[in-house]
């Protein structure tokens, strides 16, 4: 008899795939999101549109999971237009015609900034990570910004940032908007694997809502945040079926080199 | 008339700003080979994404200077250990990246083919990329217009420019399937031109289909037929990204040795590109063509 209890990984791709809805435009960053558009195409939202900073437009289920955004085959079968970085992150993000964008955030701080860069200082790190490449238009420009963080290590929840790879609301109490920022842009919800947060009018990260079987003291341990007592949502567990489907994708993710499905 | 590929190379020189097209694919590999075996020296390299093709230049000790929007191996996504290396520990030579968003790297192209004096961007006060400056004080200028405040990117030319495409015909026609990333911009904003394509055919090939030029021969320097020549990355419909390939040099080139043994054996071991594809065949990793 298969365990139809979902683990942390399947309920927190399922939770990301929720982003995708059917008749939406989202423009879809690396790994997570890539993984999670997947899902969310063979769950509820097969015909959904993705735009990837190759400069792709895509509606359909790729026949492989794509190890990354930039493996054009994996996308051909089902591309509505093919053109280029400028349009996608200059051009579509800004437009205000997209219902929204998903996108990695590996090491977060409360304001929903985002580092991808380095550890230490700039200019002679412990670790140099690999930059925000588009991430940074994404959250300059982007509507209705979903950031993922499929961690619950601490260390990639932050009180602050020490380098703003890609912006979220810098140090909070308007200062994104007194910084030349598009009005609407910006994140709006975080989603990792305790659950979703959302942001308040300083900017600042709030719980939303927990994963199923998640804890007020988990969520404090892990983040660090402060985070109010009080009565909150459970992001929906998904069903058998959903669930077959989900640990079918994990599968195939692993299959294909991904390093953090893989352990 | 084509150029052989060991004679467009030698449109580097050390120290040059040197532009490698391609984002994740139709990236130009035989080229970055050719140039490492030349142990050119000081370069400026200037990509969209680093890839592999960044890191194995890095430790090859062939760069001294970066202008880039991300550096990793795509498969795990694993991180580029050599770029690494060159940032954390100055091995085998310092290294000074200059990053910028991926949107305004593309905007710095656009308007060096432009030739702009400088082109506006929005969004970037409060980010890393504008407070920290390695290669260039004026990498965001304060202008005002009327009452407000904007910031705007120096224009970027390169010195040469290499750019793999599908195919091309002999006078340089380039056409490239799929999408174009920054390539078209990039490309056209280099001094010097050189397009590397897996196949040169008939003019009347490249008419059939306008569309899906890229770039006009009175752009292009020097037109190079190179089969294979975007391995390890893929070419729409022509080969795939090689996923176990990628996978492997993530894991063997962990440390200095290992990226040294990887550069013996696929770059310093093999004369050219014709010679590595035989070795690939010969190997357990992909056909280069399929």
């Amino acid at each position: 008899m298969t365990d139809m209890t979902p683990t942390e990984r399947e309920q927190f791709l399922y939770t990301v795939a929720q982003e995708f809805g059917p008749d939406d435009a989202i423009f879809t960053g690396f790994h997570w999101p890539t993984v999670a558009a997947r899902v969310a195409r063979r769950l509820h939202a097969p015909g959904f549109t993705a735009i990837y900073e190759a400069g792709i437009v895509n509606r359909g289920t790729p026949g492989v999971m794509p190890t990354s955004t930039t493996e054009v085959s994996a996308f051909d079968d089902h591309s509505d237009m093919y053109s280029n970085t400028l349009d996608s992150l200059q051009t579509y993000l800004k437009s205000g015609r997209l219902d929204g964008a998903v996108v990695e955030a590996a090491t977060v701080d409360r304001f929903g900034n985002v580092n991808s860069t380095c550890v230490g200082e700039y200019e002679n790190p412990t670790v140099r990570l690999p930059g925000p490449g588009g991430a940074n238009d994404i959250l300059a420009y982007g509507e209705n910004v979903t950031l993922v963080n499929g961690s619950t290590d601490p260390r990639r929840y932050q009180d602050q940032v020490s380098y703003v790879s890609s912006p979220g609301y810098l140090g909070g109490d308007g200062e994104r908007d007194a910084s030349g920022y598009p009005e609407g842009s910006g994140p709006e919800r975080l989603l990792c694997p305790l659950g979703r947060f959302t942001f308040d009018d300083t900017g600042r990260t709030k719980l939303d809502a927990f994963a199923p079987g998640v804890d007020l003291e988990q969520v404090r341990e892990v983040t660090g945040w402060p985070v109010d007592d009080g009565d909150y949502d459970v992001l929906p567990r998904p069903g058998e079926e959903s669930l077959a489907i989900l640990r079918e994708e994990i599968q195939a993710a692993r299959d294909r080199g991904y390093t953090a499905i893989k352990s | 008339m084509t150029t052989p590929l060991d004679t467009s190379v030698c449109a580097v020189h050390d120290g040059d700003t040197v532009f490698f097209g391609g984002f994740g694919y139709n990236q130009p590999f035989a080229i970055a080979h050719e140039l490492i075996r030349r142990e050119v020296s000081d370069l400026t390299v200037v990509r969209g994404s680093g890839d592999i093709l960044l890191d194995q230049l890095v430790g090859a000790g062939c760069v001294s200077e970066a202008v880039v929007a991300h550096c990793w191996n795509a498969i795990g996504p694993t991180p580029t250990h050599a770029f690494r290396r060159a940032v954390e520990s100055d091995d085998p030579q310092p290294l000074a990246v200059e990053e910028f968003g991926l949107g305004d790297l593309n905007l710095r192209l656009f308007a060096g083919a432009r030739r702009l004096p400088f082109i506006p961007t929005t969004g970037v006060v409060g980010t890393g990329q504008f407070e920290h400056r390695m290669l260039d004080e004026n990498k965001f200028v304060e202008v005002t217009v009327g009452d407000e405040t904007h910031h705007v990117l120096q224009p970027l030319a390169p010195d040469v420019g290499f750019v793999h495409v599908h195919r091309a015909d002999e006078s340089g026609n380039a056409q490239l399937f799929g999408p174009k990333a920054e390539m078209k911009y990039g490309a056209m904003a280099c001094d010097h031109l050189v397009v590397t394509a897996e196949e040169i055919v008939a003019t009347e090939t490249i008419q059939s289909a306008p569309e899906q030029s890229i770039l006009p021969a009175f752009i292009v320097d020097d037109v190079v037929e190179v089969l294979g020549g975007s391995h390890p990355a893929g070419v729409l419909d022509y080969y795939p990204r090689d996923v176990a390939y990628l996978e492997h040099y993530g894991e063997a080139t962990v440390d200095t040795d290992g990226f040294e043994a990887f550069l013996d054996e696929w770059v310093y071991g093999v004369e050219d590109r014709s010679e590595y594809l035989t070795k690939l065949e010969e190997s357990r990793f992909r056909r280069v063509p399929a």
